[in-house]
């Protein structure tokens, strides 16, 4: 088997007392997509804000190809090859199109995918001329997309891209995401929208109160006795 | 650097050419540029030109700082400030000529400037305010009679040894220059891709790769020294000056309007907005600086309740208006 | 004649006095900015300015009505009521809907400041103006043998009993727990019906009717009122009111006194570097410790 590309390894963040995540570790590999879920305030969000460096981790590590990159800038985790998008998308709406995906492809090391191919990849051929600010909310999820895949990471979070899409919209989504994992990127799927979650991966790692309390095949989950409990009245299962 | 071949070159030209915000703003160099050079055929009161240039510098820089960063700083008078003295210190104690003295006096406000970055931890009134009381605190400092044998304390500078109006005019005029040059190079480059990005989100801009610290400590230094060359040329115009006039808050809220009146993020309106409002301030304000003050305090209130981006802004509103209704009727 | 010891005791002694009495009255002239910002999130950059105005306003009602500045100080505060209702009601619908809320409230209050300046300057004049020192209580008090001057007394005697109302109106009144309701989380007090439109439009006039009120007693303290001297009072109490915590009005009270301590210890020992206390104070808090001594967490403006 193929080495780990991202690897979390006990990772703990307090907010002065308060513990926003317990603990947590997992590993992916490249071609990989993996399924991160949980209620709000489970500390999805600020696991991967840790993993991309907005704020280091009270405890714990984290290894990207072997090299530790906790409490690294995140500019310098964005070059290395971890990217993600946001859950609400911040393009930045006054620039055009092109000009966002411009300043994410000048800071890329390597080669990788033309701006015509990621505008192409991401359905917004149309658009370069156009202010971010101009976009509908799909639009400029997927330009958020494209933000994230110019870099060429491997390693890919996608944070609740699927909030606020219709069936067509997700579908697409969930095309574009299935090609990027089988051109070998490692895939992690912050979502609550369990049907969007079964066309893209297969494994699951659930969160709640900052603790992990499930992580194995997501047709498993879904008859887990914790993750029921922990879901009753949420949208699993929609 | 890589070389560029010679017909990609001339592409490039072309579109910049073609491209009509481009070319919009090279007239932007060049007009004031060579406004200024035959402005002293028609009046003769150079000195007033030369603190026109001075303030033209002020705005862009108050422009490159808030325009571009987000960030305000009512204390940038203090680079101002530092120049003025750094550049006379060293004409006094060292004898250098008043040119390189200019220099001189922006590395002083690059000095300054290093040492003010770690207000940028700041955001909003902390920032505004942090960086206000660093300009009063230096001015208290350099001007306080403990410190009379250095900077002559409160006495002031007298700098009229070095006095050469033509030198001072031309000075002034590169310096415009120049700083059209930096803001042109903000408006249509990569660096001022990423400080726009910046402006609009941190931490999103980061995940684009951008270095947020270091791009913006560079424009905040480029505005430092852009103010403490602007300094340095107000010391030597003035001849003789006192703490209290290279330090005066106003020349911070001065530079804050010429700039937001012509419009931030713009190459034309702070240029603008300096040459409109100065003019006004010869003829009302010298005399009587308070309507001055009372009529840039209206301004100001204006300004943010009805037109936040400037006459530019208004300017492009107004023709967007226009074309979109041209259009309608065909 | 005390030996050398004796001497730095006194000292000492005479700065921390002199410090909290001064302290007091800064704790008053600062809590204006700290209610405004705590209810609105703006820094009313015109504070000083107003500050100044409650000056000029207790040299109006002296010299034209004969009121004695201690009543000027009850007198002022109906009026700058109103006036920052008005101001409220004129400047902040406008400026609501704007993305770059916190920068353009700041440049608009700096213009407002500039406005009052100018104005000021051009009805009464450039120079300053004073107040005579026996329209107050003048006679030095003593206190552990030592003489401190009875403007410092009659400053913290006027602003403590303020400031407990002060403090009564925003903890044992109904208006007051909604302005802590709309201080604590703006949206949750419109989710339990607080008006907040309302709350906000009151404490603003109340936190510029502090400032006036305060101006009365600046005269005295500052030994003087000028039209000029709004942006550096503006700055002193940025600093207390940072130092204390933003949006903490218990944090302001003990800001000031530490601001008065520490003022008054180098006006003993460094006498021409005392000028320089807010500005350092200011700048070490913001840097050191943003959110300030009595803050719980980062607020960062």
């Amino acid at each position: 088997m193929s080495e780990a590309e991202l690897v979390v390894d006990g990772v703990s963040k307090y907010f002065g007392g308060f513990c926003a995540l317990d603990a947590v570790s997992f590993e992916i590999r490249r071609g990989e997509a993996l399924g991160l879920v949980g209620p709000n305030g489970s500390g999805k969000t600020t696991l991967l804000n840790v993993i991309c460096g907005l704020y280091p981790p009270t405890k714990g590590q984290i290894f990207f190809r072997g090299f530790r990159i906790d409490g690294h800038k995140p500019h310098l985790i964005a070059r290395a090859g971890i990217n993600r998008t946001f859950q609400l998308a911040k393009p930045f709406k006054s620039l055009t199109v092109r000009e966002n995906i411009d300043l994410a492809l000048s800071h890329r090391k390597g080669d990788g995918a033309s701006l015509d191919e990621i505008l192409n990849l991401t359905n917004l051929t149309g658009m370069v001329g156009l202010e971010a600010g101009n976009l509908n909310a799909g639009q400029q999820k997927r330009l958020d997309l494209a933000r994230a895949i110019s870099l060429e990471p491997s390693v890919l979070f996608i944070d609740e891209l699927g909030a606020g899409l219709n069936p067509v919209e997700l579908n697409e989504l969930a095309e574009i995401l299935r090609k990027m994992q089988y051109g070998g990127r490692a895939i992690v799927v912050v979502e609550h929208l369990m049907g969007f979650l079964e066309k893209v991966v297969d494994h699951v790692l659930v969160l709640n109160a900052g603790r992990e309390i499930f992580r194995g095949e997501l047709r498993n989950a879904l008859n887990d006795q914790d993750v029921k409990r922990v879901f009753l009245g949420d949208s699993i299962g929609h | 650097m890589a070389k560029v071949p010679p017909r990609r070159l001339v592409s490039r030209f072309t579109r910049m050419v073609i491209d009509r915000s481009i070319s919009w703003d090279l007239v932007g160099i060049v007009v004031p540029i060579a406004a200024f050079g035959l402005a002293p055929k028609f009046y003769s009161n150079e000195l007033l030109l030369t603190y026109m240039m001075v303030y033209i510098v002020m705005a862009q820089g108050i422009n490159i700082s808030y325009g571009f960063t987000g960030y305000l700083p009512f204390g940038y008078v203090g680079f101002f400030g530092a120049g003025a003295y750094a550049g006379s210190l060293a004409v006094l104690d060292l004898h250098v000529p008043a040119i390189l003295g200019v220099l001189i006096g922006g590395v002083g406000g690059l000095l300054v400037g290093s040492l003010l970055l770690p207000l940028f931890r700041l955001r909003g009134a902390y920032f505004a305010i942090g960086s206000l009381a660093a300009a009063n605190a230096l001015a208290d400092i350099i001007s306080n009679p403990s410190l009379t044998s250095i900077t002559n304390g409160p006495y002031g500078i007298n700098l009229a040894s070095a006095y050469s109006s033509g030198e001072i005019y031309v000075s002034a005029m590169v310096l415009v220059g120049l700083s059209l040059a930096v803001v042109f190079y903000l408006r249509h480059s990569q660096f001022g891709l990423s400080l726009r990005a910046i402006k609009e989100d941190e931490y999103s801009a980061s995940m684009a790769g951008v270095n947020v610290v270091k791009q913006r400590s560079i424009a905040w230094l480029m505005a430092a020294t852009m103010a403490g060359m602007a300094g340095s040329i107000f010391g030597w115009a003035t001849t003789v000056f006192y703490p209290s006039a290279v330090f005066d808050t106003s020349i911070s809220v001065i530079s804050i309007v010429f700039a937001l009146f012509g419009g931030t993020g713009s190459l034309w309106g702070p240029t603008f907005g300096a040459i409109v409002l100065y003019s006004a301030y010869t003829a009302v304000g010298i005399s009587n600086p308070q309507y001055f003050q009372l009529i840039y305090g209206v301004i100001i209130i204006a300004l943010i309740l009805f037109a936040p981006k400037g006459i530019v802004g208004v300017a492009k509103t107004t023709r967007a208006r226009i074309f979109t209704r041209g259009k309608q009727v065909v | 004649m005390p030996n050398e010891g004796k001497l730095a005791y006194l000292l000492f002694e005479y700065s921390i006095i002199a410090g909290v009495l001064l302290g007091i009255f800064y704790a008053f002239l600062s809590m204006g900015l700290n209610l405004i910002f705590g209810v609105q999130k703006i820094i009313n950059l015109a504070h000083g300015d107003m500050v100044m105005l409650g000056g000029f306003g207790a040299w109006e009602l002296y010299y034209t009505y004969h009121v004695n500045p201690i009543l000027a100080v009850v007198i002022v505060i109906p009026f700058t009521v109103a006036l920052g209702l008005a101001l409220y009601y004129l400047l902040i619908p406008r400026l609501s809907g704007a993305t770059d809320m916190e920068t353009l409230s700041l440049v608009l209050f700096f213009g407002v400041s500039q406005v009052i300046e100018a104005l000021t300057t051009l009805g009464l004049g450039n120079n300053e103006r004073n107040l005579p020192i026996n329209s107050i209580p003048s006679h030095p008090i003593h206190v552990l043998g030592q003489a401190f001057a009875a403007e410092a007394w009659v400053a913290a005697g006027v602003s403590l009993p303020l400031l407990a109302l002060f403090f009564f109106y925003l903890y044992g009144t109904p208006l007051g727990r909604q302005t802590r309701a709309v201080m604590a989380d703006s949206n949750e007090a419109a989710a339990v019906g607080i008006d907040s439109g309302r709350v906000s439009a009151i404490s603003f006039g109340i936190g510029l009717a502090l400032a006036t009120s305060s101006g009365v007693m600046a005269i005295f303290v500052l030994g003087g009122v000028n039209p000029s001297e709004g942006p550096g009072l503006t700055i002193i109490a940025f600093a207390i009111v940072v130092f204390g915590s933003l949006g903490n009005p218990f944090g302001t009270l003990l800001g000031g006194v530490l601001f008065g301590i520490a003022y008054e210890a180098a006006q003993v020992y460094a006498t021409s570097w005392s000028d320089l206390v807010p500005l350092v104070l200011v700048l070490g808090v913001i840097l050191l410790k943003p959110q300030g001594l009595l803050g719980k967490r980062t607020r960062v403006v």
